[in-house]
Order: C-alpha cells, then structure tokens, then sequence
C-alpha cells in the first residue's frame, strides 16, 4: 500500500523538483554560487494574500500554512516524495501488528522560550484534546479526529514516548506527521492570539502586527546544528492576490505563493524567477452545500449544480490553465480511492442540469454565493456559472466578502444561511484515512458539521481504515469515492496546485507532504 | 414665467459659446446617449462571456479589448455609463430637493427648527465625505442606487446651507416684507419669492455636485461597496482590472479614461453654467 | 489668541458627541450579527446568547450607547472581534501610515501646487499658464484609484522600481519604507496639487490687481520681493480656506489609494472592519477620523485668524 502511494507521491515530486531546478538555474554565476554551498544569513521577505487566521498549526488553516514549519516541529516529517524524516525522534519502532509505536526523543531540544522539550510534554497535548475549553477550538477538533485511533499516549521516561492505537492502524507515520509539538499555557488562548507561540522549530516567532506581516527569527536552540541558515523569515500579507507577483517584480519580496493564476505564465517566461508548482498538492476548489437547506437536501438537485458546471472552461479561464477540473476529490492515481472514471464524471451539461432541477419540482432557484478577494479564481468561476446558471433559469448572485468573513461563513455549520459557499479542501493525495479523519466535510456522520448524513459511506471508511489488505482496502475507499462523487455535497471544481514564484536566488526550499514550506535549510545566494 | 424661458434660452445660448462649457455639454450629451442607446450600439451583450478571447488587446472585433472572462470591454464601458449617470442624477436630484425645503424650512423659520437642521448638518459635515459614504452603504447594503443615496446624504448638508444662507438674506427684503403685508401665507411667501431666488445657485450647485457624485460611485464601486457582478460599472471594472496588469496593459485604461473623460466634461460644464447663470463675474480659468 | 484657541477647540467636543450617535448608529443599523460572526464556527445558539450578554448587546440600545461611550471615556476600545487584538493598539498601529500618507501628500501639493499657481499667475493666459491649468482640470477628474493603478502598471508592474503594496517592516531603513510611500502619497497629493494650484493662480491674479501692489510697484520694489512679500501673504487667505476644505478630500482620497495599495492606515482599517462588521474597530477608527478631521478644520480656523488679523479673535485679544 505505502509502496503505491510513495510511488505516485515520487513522480509528483519529481516533477516539481525538475521545474525548480530547471528555473533555479538562469545563469552561471548563480549555478556557480550554488555549487559553493548554502550562506548563511539574509532575510526571506515571502507574502501571501490574506492574514493570519491564527498561529496554533492544529488548526491547518490554509491561510496558515507556511508558517507551521518554520515555528513547529513534529515527532517525524515527511518531504515531499513522502520520505521519513527523523524531527524531534531520533528513531521509532512500530509494532508488528499496528498498533503501537515507540519513538525514542532527541535530548538537548528546547522551546523557543528556553524550557525544555521532553516526552512529557507530547503526553500533556495529548491530553489538550480532552480540555474543554482547548476542545471548543476547531484546530483541537482537527487534531483529535487525526488522533482518533489512538487509545493512550505514556512517557516511560524523559526521552521516551510511547504511543497505543486501539485498532490497527497502517497509516501511523502519517498521522504523526501532522502532530505539531504545541504548549498551550493559556487554555483560553488555544489559537495563539494573544502571544505569539513558542515552538521547537528552527525560527522563532518574535512579532505580528495584524494585517500587516508576522517576523520570524534564527532560533540558535534549533537541534540542527548550523541550521537555519537564513537569519530571519519575514511572512508579509498583502490584501490583494494580485498585487503579490508586481511585489516579487519590484524586488520587495523574494517568495510569494501565487494566487491570482494570471501572473503565472508571465513569470515563468522570466529567467530570474523561479515557477514552482506543485501539482500534486492535493487541495481541491470545491463547493460546500447546505444540504439541511431546501431544495439542496435533495440529491437531483445537487447533481444539477454539479452538470450545470463548465469545469474545463473554468479551469481554462478563472484558473489559467494552471488547474484541473475535477469531479473528485481523489484526482491523483497515487491515491488509493482513486478511479478514472470518477475524475469528471459530470461532464458539463446544462440540459441534463434543468431536467434535473424539473424532476426535482424546482423552478426560479435563487442562491447566493460569496467569493473572496484572496481567491479570485472564485470570482471568476462564480461568474462563469452565473452566466450559464441563467441559461437555465437559475439566478446566483455574487456576493464579495472580506476574507476573515469569508472563512467564517464556510466554518459554520449553518453556512450562515447560504445554501452553498466556495472552499478549499486538502490532503486528497494523502492516505485516504487521513483525508476522511480531517476533511470532516466529506463525512457522513456528526462529524460533518453541513449535516450530511450517509451511514453507507461511514461504514466504507470505518472498515477501510483498519484493512490491512491493500486491494480491499483499495476498493473500500474506491466505493467511498464514488459516494462523494454522485451524491454531490461537495461537489469538486478544480485542483488547487501550489504555485510559488521566487527569485532565482534562492536555494534548497524543501516542501513536505502537506505542500508546506520547510526552510531548515533553505538560503539565499549572493 | 415667460421671461424665465426667455432667461434659460439665453443662458443655453452663452454655455454653448462658453470655451469650456460647449465641451462640457457634448460630453454630457455623449453620457445620456450612451445611457439611454447601450443596448442599441453595443458590439456586444456586456455580460457574454468569450472564453476564447480572454483578456484580448484591442482589435477589429473587440475594439478596446476584453476582460478576464472576454467580455467586450467597450460594450462593458458603454453599459458603465447607466450607473454612473444614474448615480449622478439621483444625488443631484435627491440633494437638492432635501436641501432646499430643509435649507428653506430652517432660513424662513429660524429659531429651534434652524439650530437643530444646522446642528445635524455640521455633524454629518464631521466626518470626511468618503468615510461617510462608506458607513451609509454598511448599513443599506452594496449596489448602486444604495450607494446614490449614500452620496446624495453626504451632499444635502451643502444644498441646504446654500439655500439656508440664500432665505436667510432674502427673508429682509422689502417684497418678503411686502408679500407679508397683503396676508401671503408663509408657505406662499417661500415657493413664489424665495424659492425662485434661489433656483440659480442651486443649478450651480448641483452642477458642480454631479461629476464629484459621479467619482465617488466610482470609487464605491471600486471597494467593492457599489454595483453587483456581473452589472458593468467603471469602478468595479476597474478594480477587476486591478489582478490583471501583468497580463494586460489596456484593460485598466478604457474604464480609466472613461469616468476621467466624464468628470472632466462635467466639472467644464459646471464652469460654464456657472459663468452663463452669472456673467458679471470675472472669469477667472 | 488663547481664549480664541482654548474656545474653537471646546466647541469640537458637542460635534464629537453628536459624531459618536451617528457612528453608533450606522454600526447598531447595519445588518449582521457580531456575535454569529465572532464565535464562528459550531456554536451553539446557548454560546450566542452567552456572548450577547458579556457583550451586553442583549441591552436596549440606549443602554448599549451609554456603555460604549463610559468605555470610551476611560480609553477602552475593546478588542477587535475578529483578530482578538486591542483595538485601541491596531487604531494606533495604523494612524502613522495615514498622518506620513496625507502629511506627504500634503507637503507635495502644497509645494508643488503653490509652485505652480504662482507661476501660472504671474504668466497669465501665456503657453504655460494655459498647460498648467488645463492640467490642473485634468487632475481634478483623475480618479485616484485609476491613477494608482496607473502608477503601478508603469513603476512596479512595467518598470520594477517601486513596491506596488504595502509598507516596509517595522525597523527597515528608512530609505527602503520611504520607498513604500512614493506611489501613494503621488496618488492623493494629484487631485489636490490641482485643486491647491488653481486656488493659488486665482488669489494671485486677484491680489496682483491689488491696489497695494501697484503701490508697492510703483515704489520701485523689485518684483521678487513684489511677489513674495506683498502679493504671496494675502494670497495665502483664501488658501488656507481651502486647505481646511480640502483636508476631508485628502482623508478621503487616502482612504481609496490605501485600498489600492493595500496601505495599512486608518481608510483601510475602516473599510475592513466595516466589511468584516468589526463593531469595536469601527467605532474607534471612524472616531478618529472624526477628531482628526475636527482638529485640522479648527487649526485651518486658527490660521485664518491668524493671517487675517481682520478676522475677529474676540474679547481675549
């Protein structure tokens, strides 16, 4: 099973790290420089659209991301051809049958504030998941549907962690992989608002100011010796997407993840710029439906929804070509649940989408959808699918929020009222265990806070997730996938590449399994 | 009122021989025809979308070019011209009349009535136009004719003291005074004499108010506050085109040079109402 | 001078007042529940109602006035409801964006609008003077969010020589933030260079004409000194006027060109926190632009008086 997976994750990556290069290398000077081994010191100045939701890496907010690991450490971490790496274990034994695991911790490691790191401390957030007040915040919520499977977390010793599942678990490396070390001090401050967070990374969180930028520093405790080699990691927000790649072009940062899809070809006609995409990221364009509100609690009319999508002149147009339209979130074939017919298995058809809505007794369908400055490709698809939703006698009215407001409308379990919202799911490349456990929006029980209910499709995943048989296991999440697909709660649009354009000058970025930055080791040249 | 269209006749007559004014009036004319003849001159529904021609320089088939979605851009500029016309005739339209019968109520009157209208107006005229206009649109919602109302509120403290100021310097008058004498009713008094005394200011005013409502619907529209995707409007064309400069270079200029073509027209024709209306004043630009 | 001064600053104080009911009311009027916003995710109608109540919004509106402002009073803005930061450091943190935005704009339109107002004067109906105004009209129909935009498909996107957003971190050289503020203060300082640059050409030609300045002609004084000290200082009365005036564009026009940068100042915080319905940033951020703006029309106020001894300064003097 790890095998295909690993396999499909080698190739993705491959690719990636080929454009990289490829782009990395202009000129000799620079091949010259890079040959010459990593500088330390410099500022990374990078920017995103957006700001901080918050700073608790639990809570995987893709607003988030890329600070994670530049602040967190985990147990283990995996790069991006899904590859282990030893973080703050030095080593670890799985047991035969699955269902433990002892991880032997590195000595000499320290918060950012200068306490210790011990074993203790993964017992103590183990424990966090079942502090009222820390449960109440969505990142915990995140994190314990992860850590499910596990029964009970000891430290025999200082440097000792053990960890029991009560069931078969085949995807634990996986899971570990996301358990950030976290110290939450102050238990009504689980996001990490009101200080900035001590972590065990190689930076050091020192400064925010809202709206503005968040400054990381070298952390000299960082267990890599040596590393990091860049002295300080500036992450800036710019209100506007499109604003990020004129930034890179005026030399006011060096990195920026490209958002506003327009800016890419340009830049990747220009050799002092590196294009790197990862296409493999395994983040989908989606739409969340409100299926407790009607007529979407009915399946034909949210099958309508589905056909009445243009998704290759979507992905042509508001995604430049860079996406793929999709119907499934399990695009990439290195994913277990994957099925090529199920890819887009909605071609666009807006006949078959009015006979649906007719057969559903549904006419003058008004919704109302809300796009975000952050993610223009939304606007631009919502405009599309206005322009043909009105073929049909469907009015959808375009509504521009804030960001926060936006995230906020798709974090609640009522949508606030709207019967769909536009959204980012991620992981869909993972172990697809991992995927159900977090992405709880694709669940069919009380997981999925939009209410849809499958009980069929719970016992797919409950039986998936504890074979140890590969093709039965295969075939499980291939069921699952189908359900997802046809019964249109989600109903996938495009895939969501990472895309980031940096200049030629820097070196040695690596990206994990989640897609993320991980800049232990990056630096800058001369 | 006779001699009233003797006197407009004869004021057309000087705007259209006035440098400044004869520019502003075509430029006008051309806004209403566009307004009224969108539908008619249009290459192309504004709405349609051509994803073939994404972001198109101009060319035979799409003279200023397209936008993100290939829509045509001048079809798109030509729609533009309804909210912004819109924009400015309902502020003029909605100022002056509030203004004027508050402005006159609190001159005429005086006392309590007077002192709170003023009171009102110099806290309204507290905060910055812009900052105002925003709040008001918070609170009635985004769209265009929201945002009309929102300008027309942040324009009637400016009409009714003009008006106020103007009763205030007619009421002394010996024909007030007269009209008073025979038994005139004071509502008679304000529409027969005072009223008309003023009708020259306020075209002025409204005059000078149009292209600066026109700019500020823009700039709402820009912010996201004014017309609703996928109507047409300058502003949000504009701030459209805002994402796509490193694509193409010509997207943002048409809607551009559109409000500034318009605002200029109308500031010209405001200079040249305003010395056709008063021409004993020294013309001084 | 003084009781002049101390009086035009109290009367500030009722506007404020009645500033802060208008404020209060377009925030109490607007759609959309705070508290659904803030508890975002999975909370449940019980949270809601408990929140209401801490936050004391289940009171009568009245009430809810009375405690806002005895909040205010004491200096407490609360706390922003959206990133759980004081509100009173984020007001603080984005006031000395828009004072450098609008005290650059200011300088530049001033500098330059005198510059040129005066020259366009003392050439009267001249080639010169003829370009300079028919420029002046032209920047007075600019939009300035198009003009921003402009500005930055020719410097940053075209060019790469200036950032086309944001500002520089705390603690850049200054050269490098300075760098950040070209663009924008360009950007607001346009619609105003022209305003300043005809009100200067029309009080010139007018004092020019000036009995006194025939006099002083006639004296045999230099025209320089003709220019500068006798026409330039009764010019400077109606500009000051003006200058009053045109402060509300100038936060106005800082206000959109903040959002086309994405500039961090107080026009931003606004129009963010409106759209984000941030009650508490809302109230303190229009606040301040209220005072700001009430404080720079009293010191215009305080300046006429002071240019123009004609001007009454009452019993004090």
């Amino acid at each position: 099973m790890r095998g295909m997976t690993r396999r499909g994750f080698i190739d993705s990556v491959a690719k990636v790290t080929a454009a990289a290069a490829v782009a990395a290398v202009p000129g000799g000077s620079l091949r010259a420089a890079a040959a010459a081994g990593p500088v330390t010191g410099g500022t990374l100045n990078y920017a995103e659209a957006g700001d901080f939701n918050d700073f608790n890496p639990w809570g995987f907010s893709a607003v988030d991301f890329e600070m994670y690991d530049q602040v967190f450490s985990r147990l283990l971490w995996k790069d991006g051809q899904g590859k282990e790496y030893p973080d703050l274990a030095e080593s670890w034994q799985i047991a035969s049958d699955k269902r433990s695991i002892r991880l032997k911790l590195r000595d000499n490691v320290k918060w950012h504030d200068g306490k210790p790191f011990a074993a203790q401390d993964y017992v103590t957030a183990f424990g966090y998941l079942k502090d009222p007040t820390i449960a109440k915040y969505y990142g915990a919520q995140k994190i314990q549907g992860l850590m499910s499977p596990a029964k009970e977390v000891r430290a025999p010793d200082r440097l000792t962690l053990e960890i029991a599942f009560d069931k078969p678990v085949p995807y634990m490396t996986d899971i570990l992989d996301y358990w950030f070390a976290v110290r939450i001090d102050d238990p009504s401050d689980a996001r990490f608002l009101k200080k900035v967070p001590a972590g065990t990374g190689p930076f050091k969180m020192v400064e925010w100011v809202p709206n503005q930028y968040a400054r990381y520093v070298r952390s000299a405790d960082y267990w890599q010796k040596g590393r990091p080699y860049l002295n300080q990691f500036m992450f800036k927000r710019l209100a506007q997407a499109e604003t990020l790649v004129p930034n890179l072009r005026a030399h006011a940062v060096d990195d920026v993840l490209i958002s506003s899809l327009a800016d890419v070809a340009p830049l990747r006609s220009d050799k002092t710029y590196a294009v790197v995409a990862n296409e493999n990221s395994g983040s989908v364009f989606n739409l969340i439906v409100n299926v407790r509100k009607p007529p979407f609690d009915t399946t034909a009319v949210r099958q309508a929804l589905s056909y009445s999508l243009n998704r290759a002149g979507m992905a042509q147009t508001a995604f430049f070509g860079v996406s793929r339209p999709i119907t499934s979130p399990f695009y990439s074939s290195s994913s277990l649940a994957y099925r090529a017919n199920l890819v887009m298995a909605h071609p666009f058809n807006l006949q078959k989408a009015s006979a649906l809505l007719e057969q559903a007794g549904v006419r003058n369908l008004e919704i109302t959808i809300n796009t975000t400055a952050a993610w223009p490709q939304m606007k631009l698809f919502s405009l599309i699918w206005q322009s043909d939703l009105a073929k049909i006698g469907v009015r959808l009215t375009i509504n521009e929020v804030e960001n926060a407001q936006f995230y906020d409308i798709g974090g609640a379990a009522d949508l606030r009222g709207f019967a769909i919202h536009p959204w980012i799911n991620a992981r869909t490349t993972r172990d697809p265990a991992i995927f159900f456990n977090t992405q709880l929006s694709y669940r069919g029980d009380e997981h999925n806070v939009y209410g849809y209910r499958n009980p069929q499709l719970e016992r797919l995943l409950a039986d998936a997730a504890i074979e140890t048989n590969v093709n039965r296991r295969k075939n499980l999440y291939q069921l699952a996938n189908e359900i997802v697909v046809n019964d249109c709660f989600m109903i996938q649009i495009a895939t969501n590449p990472r895309i980031w354009g940096q200049t030629a000058r820097l070196q040695d970025v690596d990206i994990d399994l989640n897609g993320n930055l991980f800049l232990a080791r990056a630096w800058l040249a001369a | 009122m006779r001699a009233g269209g003797g006197r407009a006749a004869t004021v057309i007559g000087r705007l259209l021989r006035h440098r400044k004014g004869s520019f502003g009036v075509v430029v006008l004319a051309a806004l209403v025809l566009a307004a009224v003849f969108c539908p008619y001159v249009s290459p192309y529904d504004p709405a349609q979308i051509h994803l073939a021609a994404q972001l198109a320089p101009p060319s035979p088939a799409y003279w200023f070019g397209t936008d993100e979605l290939g829509r045509d851009i001048l079809s798109r500029v030509l729609y533009g011209a309804r909210p912004s016309l819109g924009a400015g005739l309902l502020v003029v339209v909605l100022a002056a009349a509030v203004g004027s019968a508050t402005g006159l109520l609190a001159g005429y009157t005086g006392g309590w009535p007077d002192a709170v209208v003023m009171r009102l107006w110099d806290t309204l005229l507290a905060f910055p136009a812009v900052f105002l206009a925003i709040g008001i649109v918070a609170v009635l919602g985004p769209g265009w004719i929201n945002g009309a109302l929102a300008i027309a509120a942040i324009n009637i403290p400016i009409f009714s003291r003009l008006v106020r100021a103007i009763t205030l310097s007619l009421r002394g008058q010996d024909f007030v005074a007269a009209a008073r004498a025979v038994g005139c009713s004071d509502g008679r008094i304000m529409r027969a004499h005072v009223l008309p005394g003023c009708v020259a200011p306020l075209i002025v005013q409204m005059a000078i108010a149009a292209p600066d409502a026109i700019l500020v619907e823009a700039a709402l529209s820009f912010l996201g506050l004014g017309s609703r995707p996928p109507a047409p409007s300058w502003g949000n064309m504009l701030s459209a085109a805002q994402g796509y400069l490193g694509r193409s270079a010509t997207y943002a200029l048409f809607p551009g040079l559109a409000i500034t073509l318009v605002v200029l027209g109308m500031n010209f024709f405001a200079d040249g109402l305003r010395d056709a209306l008063d021409p004993q004043q020294v013309r001084s630009v | 001078m003084q009781g002049f001064l101390v009086r035009r600053l109290v009367l500030v104080v009722p506007t404020l007042f009645l500033a802060s009911l208008v404020i209060f009311a377009i925030i109490t009027l607007a759609p959309g529940d705070p508290v659904r916003m803030m508890l975002g995710t999975q909370a449940t109608p019980d949270e809601v109602a408990q929140e209401r109540a801490r936050l004391g919004l289940d009171r009568p509106v009245p009430v809810r006035y009375a405690i806002w402002m005895t909040h205010v009073l004491r200096l407490d803005l609360g706390r922003s409801q959206v990133n759980d930061q004081p509100v009173a450091r984020l007001v603080l943190q984005a006031f000395p964006y828009t004072l450098r935005l609008t005290a650059g704009a200011l300088a530049v339109s001033v500098l330059i609008g005198f510059a040129i107002g005066i020259l366009a004067a003392l050439r009267q109906n001249r080639p010169a003077d003829l370009v300079f105004t028919g420029l002046a009209s032209l920047g007075l129909a600019v939009p300035s969010f198009w003009l921003g935009i402009l500005l930055i498909l020719l410097f940053s996107v075209t060019l790469g020589w200036l950032p086309p957003s944001g500002v520089a971190e705390s603690g850049a050289p200054p050269l490098a933030a300075l760098r950040y503020l070209v663009l924008p203060v360009v950007t607001v300082a346009v619609s105003n260079l022209s305003v300043f640059s005809r009100f200067v050409r029309t009080a010139m030609l007018e004092v020019l004409t000036a009995h006194y300045i025939r006099t002083a002609r006639a004296k045999g004084l230099g025209e320089r000194s003709v220019v500068i000290r006798h026409a330039l200082r009764n010019a400077l009365i109606p500009v000051v006027t003006i200058l009053g005036i045109q402060f509300g564009r100038l936060l106005g026009g800082a206000l959109i060109t903040e959002a086309v940068f994405a500039y961090p100042g107080i026009g931003r915080l606004v129009v963010t926190s409106i759209l984000n319905r941030d009650y508490p940033m809302v109230q303190a951020a229009l606040m301040l632009v209220v005072l700001i703006f009430l404080v720079a029309n009293t010191i215009v106020d305080i300046s006429y008086a002071y240019l123009d001894p004609r001007v009454k300064m009452g019993e004090a003097r």
